[in-house]
């Protein structure tokens, strides 16, 4: 078991590896109530062309990733919910571009529930019925996402950004791809990619670490030989695919979304971090670039300028409502301009610092929150022990170069707006 | 059992307001939370309006982008102020939450309660009123908030809903208003509503988290105690209204999922002696993935992605929504009643009730981890005159039995049902 500590927030994340391949970590919070653990693996939507070693390359429909997340939570004795509520315990799912993550919190019986979890996600279990089942199910989910304009304009703005790369199919994948679905496909993808090579166990509270390793270790199932996994990708060009999406639908206030593609090759967590800062100094909440759209009233406080990305992907995001989509545009377009030639506000970007590091420091208030950003660091292969030596050192130059990704020919808009 | 104390400590400052202490030593964030009390009713879309404007400048940061800098500054330091409805009575509330000193390179606590003060007492003004561009812009920026709820179907049936059922009472308002009052709203009147806060709402200070009380004491004077002399909070009434006849509403829009929301008038209230018997009985019947909506309408007719019941103790009302086929109101209309029957009739298990109970000692005890849920159930609790320590609602709790579960279950009688459905279905 090895130990680091996290300062200044004094706390201590512990770790081990089993000889399955197996990581897992415990990051320990005294003096909360809740017990927060997850059990992951790095399988998301975007993982639908695969293929083991020399062998050949399987396509699987859109949306199973996701649809194997609703079909491990069915067991033969019964359902897992049910199983944790006796425990009077919280369980959960999400299935997202990179990873599907299984998680529970607990206040009492964390032990019990830990043993289900470590369970349960080792069992995959599915008939013709519950496939049958789950389709209407998750039909109903889909059909709540396409109603949902904010789910309208950002998987309108992937599709529109990306040419070939699967960030473009919806997590949930479609109605289409889901009837193909079948008992077989599933166990397929399951031995594939739940492989406890491929799982990593994550747990925030006042938990006791060497308790929670030897449980987990108990409770392994013997694996096989570890898959040699290849996720096979077509190449993406650097432009965006279409400049423009509008999408129709009745909405009261147009939503907009404005996003670069960036270069998805192997990133540092300096290179990520450099890239959110940026995007906060040049259009944050406390920019001047923001305050003077805002007073034009071309947005609105729900504007958010964010990074996203995956081991392969990254783009940057701003979203708001407005009144005025091309307004809003050419005011940005017109800033980015101005920046890239003159340059960001150095203030601005000292302030924008100084909050993320408080930010950070507040986040092991919530060990919700540390689960959720520890899972999605480790995903892109970065190290969340160093997020904050990793922003101290992060120089003014460092981020004023990340501007340059902000290109003319790598942006696509898109709009959802009322029917004409 | 988890931590069910935390150490808290009520003073009263010279002025009348009241100062709540909750002393959290494990919280590397501490959390201060102003909450004045006014009334839902003809001024809530000009007292919603008026935290915005505040939020924009102040006396010796006048621009907005002087004051985001100002609080940034100061790692972080967060600053918001917003409003709350809590039955009839309407909350705003400023919230300042900041690192504590240990963890920075430089204390900040002080320097961010000052620019606290400044955004509460001491704001940018010309001539005695706020600046009109900022009221103009927070007005319109208040407009497409509400006018954004139509994007969101469910929050959009739900306020459907409630409108239906609380025609005419200040209740069928969201927290914001109605878009028309705030259309008409004017600069006079939000200074109105800085008048209430100024002069007479009854004020609560919170802080939570590494914080000592006396030294807070102190502190929240410097913050506070230039407002004028007011009463301490007002306790809530008890909620009236009976159901007359059911109201059925339908209404087709542009969408491939329907959206149902069924309101019930309870006979127990946030109030009563058996209102931990109520929650017992909405937990075993909808508030949880275990509840007999969830299984009954989701897991076993494949019916909707999410089937949910909620409570509203203050205005003494039971809440279910569910996402389900435009085509399919009547089934899913018949298979609530039918679960709510069960309920009625004391056909829940043993089992059902157990993993209830335990589900909500687990979320009491979770309240105890987030400054937000502390300071709002304290202050809710004591609205109504409920015991706000953690130990003795448990305790409460645990002694519900299936008899006071039948029996609050029966106090539940349907009043409102509204279905968003697509254009062309029955």
């Amino acid at each position: 078991m090895d130990r680091r500590r996290l300062e200044p927030m004094g706390v201590d994340l512990f770790s081990t590896t089993y000889p399955s391949g197996l990581q897992a970590y415990v990051l320990v919070l005294p003096g909360f109530n809740k017990k927060y653990a997850t059990l992951g693996t790095h399988y998301g939507s975007v993982d639908n062309a695969f293929r083991l070693g020399k062998g050949p390359v399987e396509d699987v429909p859109g949306g199973i990733a996701h649809f194997l997340e609703h079909k491990l939570f069915e067991e033969e004795s019964g359902d897992v919910m049910g199983r944790f509520a006796e425990l009077g315990a919280f369980c959960n799912a999400y299935t997202n571009y990179t990873s599907t993550v299984y998680l529970f919190s607990a206040t009492t019986r964390f032990a019990e529930a830990l043993a289900l979890l470590v369970d349960f996600v080792q069992r995959g279990h599915f008939t013709k019925a519950g496939v049958d089942k789950e389709q209407g199910i998750i039909g109903q989910e889909l059909r709540m996402y396409e109603d949902d304009p904010g789910w309208r304009v950002s998987h309108n703005l992937f599709d529109g950004l990306y040419q070939h790369h699967p960030i473009r199919i919806d997590i949930g994948g479609t109605l289409e791809s889901i009837s193909q679905i079948t008992p077989e496909l599933l166990s397929r993808c399951y031995r594939t990619f739940y492989h406890p090579s491929n799982l990593m166990f994550f747990a925030a509270g006042d938990v006791d670490p060497e308790k929670t390793f030897e449980i987990i270790g108990a409770h392994l199932v013997e694996a096989g030989p570890r898959p040699d996994i290849q996720v096979v990708r077509a190449d993406e060009p650097a432009e965006a695919g279409q400049k423009r999406v509008v999408d129709r639908m009745p909405v009261s206030v147009p939503l907009f979304e404005l996003g670069w593609k960036m270069d998805g090759g192997p990133r540092s967590l300096a290179d990520d971090l450099a890239v959110s800062i940026m995007l906060e100094t040049l259009i944050g909440h406390s920019s001047k670039l923001f305050m003077d759209l805002y007073e034009k009233g071309l947005l609105t406080d729900r504007f958010a300028a964010r990074h996203f990305a995956g081991e392969d992907f990254s783009l940057a995001v701003m979203s708001t409502d407005t009144k005025n989509p091309e307004g809003l545009l050419d005011g940005i377009m017109e800033g980015v301009a101005k920046a890239r030639s003159n340059g960001l506000d150095e203030e601005v970007f000292e302030r924008v610092k100084r909050r993320e590091i408080g930010d950070f420091i507040a986040l092991f208030d919530h060990p919700e929150g540390t689960a959720y950003a520890f899972v999605e660091t480790y995903h892109r292969g970065q190290d969340f022990c160093d997020v904050l030596d990793t922003l101290k050192n992060l120089s003014f130059e460092d981020v004023g170069r990340r501007l340059a990704a902000l290109g003319e020919r790598n942006w696509t808009v898109s709009v959802v707006t009322q029917e004409d | 059992m988890g931590r069910t104390a935390s150490e808290l400590t009520v003073s009263h400052l010279a002025n009348g307001t009241r100062v709540v202490v909750l002393f959290v030593p494990h919280f590397r964030v501490r959390t201060v939370r102003a909450i004045w009390q006014l009334q839902m009713g003809s001024r809530t879309s000009a007292q919603a309006l008026l935290p915005m404007v505040l939020k924009r400048g102040t006396r010796l940061h006048p621009q907005t982008l002087e004051l985001a800098a100002a609080f940034d500054g100061l790692y972080g330091a967060d600053f918001d102020a917003s409003v709350a409805k809590v039955g009839d009575a309407h909350l705003v509330m400023a919230e300042l939450s900041v690192p504590s000193d240990a963890y920075l390179p430089e204390p900040v606590f002080g320097r961010a309660l000052d620019l606290m003060r400044e955004v509460v007492c001491d704001p940018a003004l010309e001539g005695g009123h706020f600046r009109t561009e900022y009221v103009a812009q927070e007005k319109a920026s208040l407009e497409r908030t509400l006018e954004g709820i139509f994007n969101d179907k469910a929050q959009y049936a739900q306020m459907r809903m409630l409108e239906t059922m609380f025609a005419g009472d200040p209740y069928s308002q969201t927290r914001f208003g109605t878009l028309g009052d705030v259309r008409a709203l004017s600069g006079e009147n939000v200074l109105e509503a800085y008048a209430e806060i100024r002069e007479r709402a009854p004020l609560t200070v919170y802080a939570v988290g590494d914080v000592q009380p006396d030294a807070f004491a102190t502190m929240a004077s410097e913050v506070f105690g230039d407002l004028a002399r007011r009463e301490g909070p007002v306790l809530l009434p008890p909620p009236e209204g009976a159901v007359d006849r059911v109201k059925r509403l339908g209404e087709q829009q542009d969408v491939s999922q329907g959206k149902l929301v069924l309101g019930y008038r309870t006979a127990a209230d946030i109030f009563d002696e058996d209102w931990s018997s109520l929650t017992v009985g909405n937990g075993i019947f909808g508030a949880f993935a275990h509840s007999k909506l969830f299984q009954n309408v989701r897991e076993k007719a494949s019916l909707a992605y999410s089937c949910y019941s909620r409570l509203d103790g203050f205005k003494g009302i039971m809440v279910v929504q569910a996402g389900i086929d435009p085509q399919k109101r009547d089934q899913a209309e018949e298979i609530i009643a039918r679960q709510l029957a069960d309920m009625q009739e004391g056909a829940f298990s043993d089992d059902e009730m157990e993993k209830t109970v335990r589900a909500m000692e687990s979320q009491m005890l979770s309240m105890a981890d987030s400054p937000s849920s502390l300071v709002m159930s304290h202050y809710e609790l004591s609205l109504a005159r409920r015991p706000v320590d953690l130990g003795e609602r448990l305790r409460r709790l645990r002694r519900v039995t299936r008899a006071d579960v039948i029996e609050a279950s029966r106090g539940i009688i349907l009043d409102t049902s509204y279905f968003l459905t697509s254009k062309g279905a029955n």
